[in-house]
C-alpha cells in the first residue's frame, strides 16, 4: 500500500507529528511563564551645569619712553646713553594669579632698575603710591626672575619703570602668570 | 307512506372525527389565548439579578523630578576650575508618580573637560546638610557610585524610589589635567529615568 506524501518527500504523518510537537512545545514555553512583551511608561529628567577652567595670562603694555614691545616682550637695546621705558602690566587671567617678571640682560648692561608702581606713573617720573624695587642688576648677572610676593586679582595692573645706565647689548623683560592656588578645592558653592 | 331518505352528504360525521375537531379548537383557542397574555403582559415574572461593581481603575503615571536640595542649584555654572578641584551637587530625587517604580540614569561629562572629569553618587536617609559648604549625612549614607571617569556615560542605580532619595553627586576635575586645558569648557549631565512595568497580578491590590 502507497503511502501518501508531501511535495518535499515527507510522510504525511511525519508531518502531523511534527505540527503537534511544535504547538505542544509552544503550551508549554506559555505555561512556563515566559514573559510576554508589556509596553513600559517611561519618565525622564536631566540637569546640567556648564564648567569652564581657568586661564593664566598676563598682558605687558609699553605706555611711554624708550624700548619696544614685541610678541609680548619689552626690549631696550642698542644704545649706550641712558634710558628708561614705561610699561603696564596687567594680570589678564580668569583667576588670582602669581605674577612672574623674566629679564635677561646683555654682558655689557651696566645697570637695570625695574621699579613697579600700583598706579601709572607721573609724567615726571613720580609714583603716587608705595614702589616697589622688582630688581636692580649689574653686570654679570645676566638673567633673573622676580616674582610678586602677593597674587594679583584678574584684571589688577601693575606700572613698571624700566631703566638703564648704558645699554649695547639689550634688555629683554617678560611676563608670566600662574595659579595663585595650588590645593584643590571644594567648588560646591561657587 | 315513504319513509324520508337520508341526503348522502358529508355532513354527517362520524363521532370520532367530532371529537379531534373539539380537541384542535380547543388547543387553538389555548394557543391564541396564551399569545394574547404573553403579549400583554399578563403574566407575573420574578427575576432575580445582581451586579458587582468594581472600585474606580485608574492607570497609574511616572513622573521624576530632580528638585535642587541642600541650597543649591544644579545647573549653576562653576568657573576657573583648576587641577583637582570638585564640587557636590543635591538633588532631592522625587518620585512623582503614582506608583513605586525602579530609578536608573547615567553621568556624562561633556566638551573639553569631559575626559578630565569623574563622579560619585552617593544618597543619605535623609536630607543632606550643608552647615558651611561642608555636606553632611546625619542618617545612613549609601554609596551608588564609586568615582569613575564619565566621558562616556556612566550608569546610575538609584533603586526604587517611593517619594524621594536624597542624592549627593560630587564632580571631581582631575588633578592631572594638562596646562592645554586652561580656559577649555565643558558640561556634566545627570539623567534620571523611570519606566512603569505592568504586567503584574493586581487581584489583591
Amino acid at each position: 500500500m502507497m503511502r501518501k506524501r508531501r511535495p518535499d518527500g515527507r510522510p504525511i504523518t511525519a508531518c502531523i507529528a511534527t505540527c503537534a510537537t511544535t504547538a505542544l512545545s509552544a503550551c508549554l514555553l506559555l505555561a512556563a511563564g515566559v514573559p510576554t512583551a508589556v509596553a513600559a511608561w517611561p519618565a525622564s529628567t536631566t540637569r546640567s551645569a556648564t564648567l569652564t577652567t581657568a586661564s593664566f595670562t598676563t598682558t605687558l603694555v609699553k605706555v611711554s619712553g624708550d624700548g619696544t614691545l614685541s610678541s609680548g616682550s619689552y626690549t631696550l637695546n642698542g644704545l649706550v646713553t641712558p634710558q628708561t621705558g614705561y610699561l603696564k602690566l596687567t594680570n589678564s587671567s580668569t583667576a588670582p594669579a602669581v605674577v612672574k617678571l623674566d629679564y635677561r640682560m646683555s654682558s655689557l648692561v651696566a645697570e637695570t632698575t625695574i621699579t613697579a608702581c600700583p598706579r601709572p606713573w607721573g609724567a615726571d617720573g613720580s609714583c603716587t603710591g608705595a614702589t616697589t624695587l622688582a630688581d636692580s642688576r649689574l653686570l654679570g648677572n645676566p638673567t633673573g626672575t622676580y616674582t610678586w610676593p602677593s597674587a594679583l586679582a584678574p584684571g589688577a595692573e601693575l606700572f613698571l619703570r624700566v631703566s638703564t645706565t648704558g645699554v649695547t647689548g639689550g634688555v629683554t623683560l617678560s611676563t608670566s602668570a600662574s595659579a595663585a592656588r595650588t590645593a584643590p578645592a571644594d567648588r560646591t558653592l561657587g | 307512506m315513504t319513509s324520508p331518505t337520508l341526503p348522502l352528504t358529508h355532513t354527517t360525521t362520524c363521532p370520532d372525527q367530532r371529537t379531534r375537531r373539539r380537541r384542535r379548537l380547543a388547543l387553538t383557542a389555548a394557543a391564541v389565548a396564551g399569545v394574547s397574555m404573553v403579549t400583554t403582559g399578563a403574566f407575573a415574572s420574578w427575576n432575580a439579578s445582581t451586579t458587582a461593581t468594581s472600585g474606580a481603575l485608574n492607570a497609574a503615571n511616572g513622573t521624576v523630578t530632580m528638585v535642587d536640595a541642600n541650597g543649591g542649584t544644579f545647573n549653576s555654572a562653576v568657573a576657573n576650575l583648576l587641577p583637582g578641584d570638585y564640587f557636590h551637587r543635591y538633588v532631592n530625587l522625587t518620585n512623582d508618580g503614582s506608583a513605586t517604580a525602579p530609578f536608573a540614569g547615567t553621568l556624562a561629562g561633556t566638551g573639553d573637560l569631559g575626559a578630565q572629569l569623574s563622579a560619585a553618587v552617593d544618597t543619605c536617609s535623609v536630607p543632606w546638610t550643608a552647615p558651611g559648604g561642608v555636606s553632611t549625612c546625619t542618617g545612613t549614607t549609601t554609596p551608588l557610585l564609586a568615582s569613575a571617569p564619565i566621558t562616556s556615560p556612566v550608569n546610575v542605580t538609584y533603586g526604587t524610589i517611593a517619594s524621594v532619595q536624597y542624592v549627593r553627586y560630587t564632580f571631581t576635575f582631575s588633578s592631572a589635567a594638562p596646562a592645554t586645558m586652561q580656559g577649555k569648557t565643558g558640561a556634566i549631565a545627570a539623567t534620571v529615568n523611570t519606566a512603569l512595568v505592568g504586567g503584574r497580578n493586581r487581584t489583591t491590590s
